[in-house]
């Protein structure tokens, strides 16, 4: 079941912030997301803890949460945590782990406002707000893998750290119904190219532009953290940088919003534990690989929605794509070791 | 054709947004072009799907030698060697096949409802 009854909610949100009353004035069902189901709301609360009109955003599992997925219960927490410690994040409001709302665990939090959508190439950023954004977002990616993690908050994310980064691709390669050579090929050579361990950090698992709400030419929320988990900070700075998030706006370097040095300089500024720059391109294949794993998961999966389906067939195919990339990404990797 | 499969799954996909979403919503003078469209798509699936029928085990088993080779160091010695002409050669024509703008271009591409 995933169907949100405005009265149920009502009720239950009247329940919540001891209100006389409330009243759901829109709903709607919101896209994106890999494994959970979001919609945005509009409350008005007659008294109680939230009286007047709110934006809210309800975030639910889906019937099939994927296996790196920390679960709508930790997610609520970990947003408590980083609202707690001024972390530019959307606010947590309040957890239903019953199902009543949708029938699988949900919470509720404050819509952050802001858009993914103006960072492209063609969007109205300048050269000045470029820089400006790029280092906003060094800034808080700097500030989170500095983040001390206190030992109650650790068990938020144990589930993820069991296995290596490079087991957990085998394990999703191994789930797929057929073969695929590059990945096979790339995930070896992923492994014979292992850099030293460094030390951990929290990582947000998913910090890509897509995830990273802009207001009025600022950064103002970074969402979806479901997959974060303890790992090398420079995974979500692969991730961030990787040529396939740049959407076509190659030369900006830092998810195709600004250049690399901005982000580099304002991201040591907050976080003085040493990254070591030089595996970064290592930190960009791993990228590359884990999306191209994705995009073949997604091909496969099957949605009621009709526009969903196809948009799922058309990310399957972005796996060649990838595949090209990392062959690509390994082949330039070491002629520069020649 | 490679990736065949995925293909089948494509084309219906995009079959059934045409079906359920575009048709039903499209004002009469336009619903004959959309229909011939759907005629062409139904055409394109047929065609790929006995494709798919003929080539798909000799392809799912090739890939499933190479990968078990790669998997128990085979190539180890030499990674970058024979073996990444042999892939490069199996993603050229898979892209070429899919998305061969992607070749010349190689620009990653997102959906984003304006």
């Amino acid at each position: 079941m995933h169907e949100l009854k405005a009265e149920t909610l009502a009720n239950w949100l009247t329940e919540k912030t001891n209100a006389i009353k409330t009243e759901i004035t829109s709903i709607s069902q919101l896209n994106g997301g890999a494994s959970m189901y979001t919609w945005e709301i509009t409350a008005s609360f007659e008294g109680g803890l939230l009286e007047g009109t709110s934006r809210l955003i309800l975030r639910s599992q889906s019937d099939t949460p994927l296996l790196p997925s920390i679960g709508i219960d930790c997610e609520f927490q970990l947003l408590k945590f980083l609202k707690s410690k001024k972390f530019q994040v959307p606010k947590p409001v309040y957890l239903d782990m019953s199902g009543l709302l949708t029938g699988n665990p949900a919470f509720i939090m404050q819509k952050t406002i802001g858009s993914s959508k103006f960072i492209g190439a063609d969007s109205k950023l300048n050269i000045l707000d470029r820089k400006q954004l790029t280092r906003d977002i060094g800034h808080q990616l700097g500030k989170l893998h500095k983040l001390k993690i206190p030992s109650n908050q650790l068990r938020l994310f144990k589930k993820a750290g069991e296995q290596s980064l490079i087991d957990r691709f085998y394990t999703q390669l191994d789930l797929l119904p057929y073969s695929l050579p590059v990945i096979e090929w790339a995930l070896r050579w992923l492994e014979k190219n292992r850099p030293v361990k460094r030390s951990q950090s929290l990582c947000h698992g998913d910090f890509r532009n897509g995830n990273l709400l802009i207001h009025r030419k600022r950064l103002t929320g970074i969402i979806d953290w479901e997959f974060a988990h303890i790992g090398n900070p420079l995974e979500d700075i692969g991730w961030f940088c990787a040529r396939c998030w740049r959407f076509g706006n190659d030369k900006e370097e830092a998810g195709g919003i600004g250049h690399l040095s901005d982000f580099m300089e304002s991201y040591e500024i907050t976080n003085p534990r040493k990254v070591n720059w030089v595996e970064l391109p290592y930190w960009n294949i791993v990228a590359t690989v884990k999306w191209a794993l994705i995009a073949h998961r997604q091909g496969l999966r099957d949605s009621w929605n009709s526009a969903r389906k196809l948009e799922l067939a058309l990310t399957g195919f972005k796996g060649v794509q990838l595949e090209h990339e990392i062959l690509k990404l390994i082949k330039n990797h070491e002629r520069v070791k020649i | 054709m490679k990736d065949a499969d995925k293909m089948t799954k494509l084309l219906a996909a995009a079959k059934a947004v045409l079906e359920e979403d575009i048709i039903p919503s499209l004002p009469s003078r336009k619903r004959l072009s959309a229909l011939l469209v759907e005629e062409a798509l139904s055409i394109a699936l047929n065609t790929t799907y006995q494709l798919v029928r003929q080539k798909e085990n000799e392809t799912a088993k090739n890939n499933k030698v190479l990968s078990n080779q790669i998997r128990s160091g085979v190539y180890d010695t030499s990674l970058d060697g024979k073996i990444t002409k042999i892939l490069s050669q199996d993603v050229a024509e898979r892209l070429e096949a899919s998305t061969p703008d992607f070749k010349i271009h190689q620009k990653f591409s997102q959906y984003l409802a304006k």
